[in-house]
């Protein structure tokens, strides 16, 4: 049991009802509108909401994951909602992060472009899931991404880095592992998620309202808000690319390879780098998850069943590759 | 200055990018690498198992030698009904296997893909389920003779004597004559290929093997 399989059971179903999927095999190109995608609603009631989330929650608790009621609104970190539709500006550190899935056009010929809204979707309802997990705060969605922050007043800036890391890492994990598993059985590969972090400091960071009346919203100007998502366009495939403001915060630095290019020049000199982020090292290392027989990384948070309820016959295949003999 | 890079050192850096859990400690013993670290047993439905530190040592003989693997957290019972020593030696499988996996020659992550892991994965199945997924061989030589029922069809106390004394003798005996040991008409057809199995098993394990059948009574 993953903490993410609400989401993946439902993407599973989408690609099994798909007609176009069932269809391919049997008659020649046809247009989307040729299918009946109704069943996609259906589908999307069950895509986990707040209130299956914290079920989720509880499932994990005392896990060191904090608990969160129902899912804040979008558009106002609550630390500086007092901004809102006023002019007034506060200076204040805070973790900008980008995330997008992207999906090559591959998808379009294999389904209808129902399901695969509602795979981005899924992915997309994940993430929020992780980051409101983490502690994170989202701050907008947009289609087939979030924008989210991670931090605030009261909160300790090393914890809040470690979070974002958190949340990026499972998401990232949820996209490569769980869900590439269940695409490779269906010959889809071509789903990866890209993700960029960074942290600016006090001095760097004013949080304002923008926007003409009550059409605005309450956000950041700041450098590092604007190299996220120049990072998150340097990311590989299920990458997380993060800045070097994140990566001084932390005391260890093997997870985080400085890539060739900085991603900023002052125009003095000076240059500001970006970093790769070795995140399903990051995920072994701080207990997040376990690697099974051939390496492959499991979440280990909300997978802890009591043994009792475990099913011994998934165990037996690999116990069966054993016979023990007693020769000392 | 000379760097000698062996498949030892290759196959431990392989081992040590794929499982992040493990690391290469220093032993102070000679021709001895020693790696430590968690083994996390999780089912082919990600379910999660239980965690085992262990310690596996090999020798620079690699590949041609069977690596030595001991349980430190102690979550094995020293018990012989485990198949651990008192040290937290785990008795993998019966010789006579790792005999053949030593001839050909071992691979670092296919033995723990496939000999290491599933000794583990069935001490769960055992501990959960009281008994060994695939039963386990009796102590001693009861396995051995076991294992020569069991793996190689074997059970006439008198023909396995015969066929091992051929093999641990070595000798050549025209492939197309009657066989002196079955008596039927072509040798290569009956016993030969036999011989040529236990031949595998190296002299030391044959005489031991010998030993075992011989002081059989008579049934
Ligand atoms: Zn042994
Ligand atoms: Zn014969």
């Amino acid at each position: 049991m993953s903490v993410f399989n609400p989401y993946l059971n439902v993407i599973k179903k989408a690609v099994q009802q798909d007609p176009k999927l069932r269809q391919r095999l049997f008659s020649a190109e046809q247009e989307d509108s040729a299918f009946d995608t109704s069943y996609i609603k259906a589908l999307r009631n069950e895509l986990p909401n707040s209130k299956s989330l914290n079920e989720s929650v509880s499932l994990i608790k005392g896990m060191g994951a904090p608990v969160f009621g129902d899912l804040p609104e979008l558009g106002n970190h609550p630390d500086f909602k007092h901004l809102r539709y006023t002019d007034e500006t506060e200076d204040h550190w805070i973790i900008s992060g980008f995330i997008d899935v992207k999906d090559s056009t591959k998808l379009f010929n294999r389904f209808t472009k129902a399901t695969v809204a509602l795979i981005t979707e899924g992915i997309v309802q994940a993430s929020i899931f992780a980051v409101n997990l983490c502690d994170g705060y989202v701050h907008r969605i947009q289609g087939d991404g979030l924008m989210v922050y991670f931090g605030g007043k009261n909160k300790d800036k090393t914890e809040s880095v470690k979070n974002a890391l958190k949340a990026f890492a499972m998401i990232s994990y949820f996209v490569k592992n769980d869900l590439k598993d269940f695409f490779a059985a269906n010959s889809v590969t071509e789903i990866f998620t890209r993700a960029g972090l960074d942290l600016g400091h006090n001095s760097q960071v004013r949080w304002l309202y923008s926007g003409s009346g009550k059409a605005g919203e309450v956000t950041t100007c700041s450098l590092h808000t604007s190299l996220a998502p120049k990072m998150q366009s340097n990311a590989v495939s299920n990458g997380i690319v993060v800045g070097q403001n994140m990566v001084n915060l932390m005391a260890i630095r093997k997870y985080f390879t400085e890539k060739r290019n900085p991603i900023w020049e002052y125009g003095d000199g000076r240059t500001y780098s970006q970093y790769d982020f070795n995140w399903d090292m990051y995920i072994m290392d701080n207990g997040l998850g376990v690697q099974d027989r051939y390496g492959n990384i499991v979440l280990t948070m909300g997978n802890s069943e009591p043994k009792q309820s475990l099913d011994k016959t998934y165990l037996a295949p690999i116990a069966k590759l054993n016979k023990p003999y007693f020769c000392l | 200055m000379f760097i000698v890079v062996t498949l030892l050192d290759k196959h431990i850096k392989e081992f040590l990018e794929l499982y992040h859990n493990f690391r290469l400690v220093d032993s102070n013993r000679k021709h001895i690498a020693t790696l430590q670290g968690t083994i996390t047993i999780v089912d082919e439905n990600n379910q999660i198992w239980s965690d085992y530190d262990i310690r596996i040592e090999i020798s620079h003989a690699y590949p041609y030698t069977i690596p030595s693997i001991y349980e430190e957290s102690k979550l094995i019972e020293r018990d012989w009904e485990f198949h651990i020593s008192k040290e937290g030696k785990c008795c993998l499988d019966i010789h006579h296997s790792m005999l053949l996996k030593r001839r050909k020659g071992i691979s670092l992550i296919n033995f723990y893909q496939n000999v290491i892991y599933p000794f583990f994965a069935n001490h769960q199945y055992k501990v959960n389920e009281g008994s060994y997924a695939n039963g386990e061989y009796k102590h001693f030589e009861k396995g051995i003779i076991q294992y020569y029922e069991e793996e190689l069809d074997l059970t006439d106390r008198d023909y396995i004597l015969k066929l091992i004394d051929s093999a641990i003798l070595g000798t050549k005996y025209a492939r197309n004559n009657t066989c002196t040991i079955c008596g039927s008409p072509k040798f290569k057809k009956c016993c030969l290929p036999k011989i040529n199995k236990l031949t595998l098993f190296g002299k030391d394990q044959l005489k031991t093997d010998y030993g075992i059948f011989a002081s059989l009574s008579i049934n």
